[in-house]
C-alpha cells in the first residue's frame, strides 16, 4: 500500500444510546480503493459520517486530506455520496448543477456535469423522482465528481443496482483511481463488487474495526478449511476463527491458509471470501 | 449561500408555483371584492409560510447530512433560509402596497395609505415574530412539531399580554394608551368656559392615533424588534444546527 495517506481515524468513538463505534484506528492509503465492510448496524456509515464531517467524534482525531473534515475547504476537495441523503426530489438534474455552482464556485466545473450526465444517459431536465433508482445514483455520482474531488466517500453506492449499472459504475471508480492522487473509500454490503476493485478491506464489527488488509493479501491469508474435528485439533491455537457445524461436517474460517495445508496436507483449504469472512466472524460473536 | 438560496427558491417554485399564484389571485380578489384590507396583510404572512415548508423538505431528503459534507458553513445553512424569509416578507409587502394603490377604500378616500402602511408593517413584524420562533423551534424538533410549539408559544405570549392587561389598573391602562395616541387627552382647555374640561375619549381610527408621534415609535419600535429578534433566532439556530446529530 502507498505511504501517503488519504484520511486518517485515530482513536476514533462516538457513543449512541444502543450503539457504541470504536475506538477506530484506520488509515486510508491515498491512490487505492479502500472498500468498508460489516454487516447491518455495524457502523459503517456512522465512520463514514466521522470522516467526512457530517457528526463530529465524542473523542479520538479525524483527519482528511490532511486537515480536519471540519473545514470547509477540506470538504471542497472531497466528493460524497450517502446512499438516502440529497437533494430534494423534486428537482431535476439541471437545477441541482446550478445549485452546486453557487455552492462549489470556480471549483465546479459544469461541463464536466454535463458530460457525466450525457455519459450516464440522464435527462438533465427530468425531476429526480422520475430516476430509476440506478439513474439517482449515476446522478449522486455527477454531482459528487463535477468538481473535480481528490477523494470519493461512498455510501452503498451500489446498494440496489441491477449488475449492469453497477458494472458501469464500477467502471467508473476505475477511471477516477487512474490519477494517483485519487482515493475512493466505499461501503458496501455487496463484496463481490470490492473483490472486483477495492485494494485493500476495512472490516467494522459490531463497532470494532477488525482487520485493514490488502485485499489480496487477504484472500490468500482467509481460507475455508473443510476437515474432521480431529484435524482441526491439530492446528495451533488461533488459526480457526469459527467451526460451523453441518450435516456434511465441519467448516473452519482459518487464519494462515499457507500454514494449514502444511499443517494438514489432505484438507481441502479453499480460499475464503469476503463474504464467508463476515459470515464466520459474526457466527463466531454471535456464539 | 447563492447556491444554498437557488436550491430553497427552485424547490418552492416547482412545488408551489400554481399554489402561490392561486393564493395571490384569491387573496387579492377577496381584499377588492369585499373591500378587506386583512385579505393584503394576511398576504405578507402567507408567502412567508411558504418559505418555512423549505425546511420540511430538506427534512425528507435529509439534506442537511448531504450539506454537511459540502464546502458550505452551518451559518450559511441556516441563513440562507432567514434571507429566504426575509425576501418572501419585503416581496409581498412590496406587492401588497403596490395593491393597496387600486384598494376600493383608497380609490374612495375612506382608507388612507397610511394605514395601508401601519397594517403592513404590522403584518411583516408578526411575520418576523413567527419566523423568530418556528425556524429554531423547526432546527431543534424537526418542523412538524415545531409548528406545534410555535402555537403553543405564541398562545402563551398571548396570556402573558392578556394578562399585564388585567394587572394594569384601569388608570394605567389609560396612561399608556394615551401615550402611544389611542386615546385622547384626559381634559382639554375651553376657552369659552375659560377653564379645562373632562375629554376622555378613546380613538378608534388610525387618523387619529397617526397624530400621535409616539404611535409611529410603536410601529417603528414593533418592526425593529421583529428584525432585531429575526436576527437573534438566527444565531440561535446556527448555533442549534451546528450541534446537530444527523
Amino acid at each position: 500500500m502507498p505511504d501517503k495517506a488519504a484520511a486518517v481515524l485515530n482513536g476514533i468513538k462516538k457513543q449512541y444510546k444502543d450503539f457504541t463505534l470504536g475506538p477506530v484506528d484506520l488509515t486510508i492509503p491515498a491512490g487505492t480503493i479502500v472498500g468498508l465492510v460489516g454487516e447491518n448496524g455495524a457502523g459503517k456509515t456512522t465512520t463514514l459520517k466521522i470522516l467526512t464531517g457530517v457528526n463530529p467524534p465524542d473523542s479520538g482525531r479525524a483527519e482528511l486530506l490532511g486537515g480536519s473534515p471540519r473545514d470547509a475547504a477540506v470538504r471542497a476537495r472531497v466528493g460524497v455520496v450517502f446512499e438516502d441523503a440529497y437533494f430534494y426530489e423534486g428537482m431535476s438534474a439541471a437545477r441541482i448543477g446550478r445549485s452546486m455552482a453557487g455552492i462549489f464556485g470556480s471549483r465546479w466545473d459544469a461541463k464536466a456535469y454535463a458530460g457525466y450526465l450525457n455519459r450516464f444517459g440522464l435527462d438533465a431536465n427530468k425531476k429526480v423522482k422520475e430516476y430509476s433508482r440506478g439513474m439517482r445514483m449515476k446522478l449522486s455520482l455527477a454531482t459528487a465528481l463535477a468538481h473535480a474531488p481528490e477523494m470519493l466517500v461512498l455510501d452503498e453506492p451500489t446498494a440496489g443496482l441491477d449488475p449492469v449499472v453497477r458494472g458501469e459504475i464500477l467502471d467508473l471508480f476505475l477511471d477516477f483511481i487512474q490519477d494517483e492522487n485519487h482515493t475512493i473509500l466505499m461501503s458496501s454490503h455487496i463484496t463481490s463488487d470490492l473483490e472486483q476493485v477495492a485494494d485493500s478491506i476495512a472490516y467494522l464489527h459490531h463497532g470494532t474495526l477488525l482487520f485493514h488488509e490488502d485485499k489480496d493479501t487477504l484472500m490468500q491469508e482467509y481460507g475455508l478449511l473443510r476437515c474432521g474435528e480431529a484435524d482441526l485439533r491439530r492446528l495451533p491455537e488461533g488459526m480457526a476463527v469459527h467451526t460451523r457445524q453441518s450435516a456434511f461436517g465441519c467448516e473452519t474460517l482459518v487464519k494462515g491458509r499457507t500454514e494449514v495445508l502444511r499443517l494438514l496436507p489432505g484438507a481441502v483449504c479453499d480460499p475464503a471470501s469476503i463474504d464467508d469472512i463476515m459470515r464466520f466472524y459474526s457466527g463466531r460473536d454471535g456464539q | 449561500m447563492k447556491g444554498l438560496l437557488y436550491k430553497d427558491w427552485s424547490i418552492l417554485i416547482g412545488q408551489y408555483r400554481k399554489n402561490i399564484f392561486l393564493v395571490l389571485i384569491l387573496y387579492l380578489g377577496m381584499a377588492y371584492l369585499f373591500n378587506t384590507p386583512f385579505m393584503l396583510y394576511a398576504l405578507v404572512f402567507m408567502f412567508g409560510i411558504y418559505t418555512q415548508s423549505a425546511v420540511s423538505f430538506d427534512e425528507s431528503s435529509h439534506w442537511d447530512t448531504y450539506a454537511h459534507t459540502l464546502p458550505i458553513h452551518p451559518a450559511a445553512v441556516v441563513g440562507s433560509k432567514y434571507l429566504l424569509g426575509l425576501i418572501a416578507i419585503v416581496g409581498s409587502f412590496v406587492i401588497g402596497m403596490v395593491a393597496f394603490l387600486f384598494f376600493p377604500s383608497i380609490a374612495r378616500g375612506t382608507m388612507g395609505m397610511e394605514e395601508a402602511l401601519v397594517g403592513m408593517l404590522a403584518a411583516a413584524a408578526l411575520s418576523l415574530l413567527y419566523f423568530s420562533l418556528s425556524l429554531p423551534l423547526s432546527y431543534q424538533f424537526g418542523s412538524e412539531r415545531a409548528r406545534a410549539v410555535v402555537i403553543v408559544v405564541i398562545l402563551l405570549l398571548l396570556m402573558v399580554a392578556m394578562t399585564t392587561t388585567v394587572l394594569l389598573s384601569s388608570e394605567q391602562m389609560q396612561v399608556i394608551q394615551r401615550f402611544f395616541g389611542f386615546r385622547g387627552p384626559a381634559e382639554i382647555w375651553d376657552s369659552n368656559l375659560g377653564q379645562a374640561v373632562v375629554m376622555d375619549v378613546e380613538y378608534g381610527s388610525l387618523t387619529q392615533w397617526a397624530r400621535n408621534l409616539h404611535f409611529w415609535w410603536l410601529i417603528g419600535g414593533c418592526v425593529a424588534f421583529g428584525v432585531l429578534l429575526y436576527v437573534v433566532s438566527w444565531k440561535v439556530s446556527t448555533v442549534i444546527y451546528r450541534h446537530k446529530q444527523f
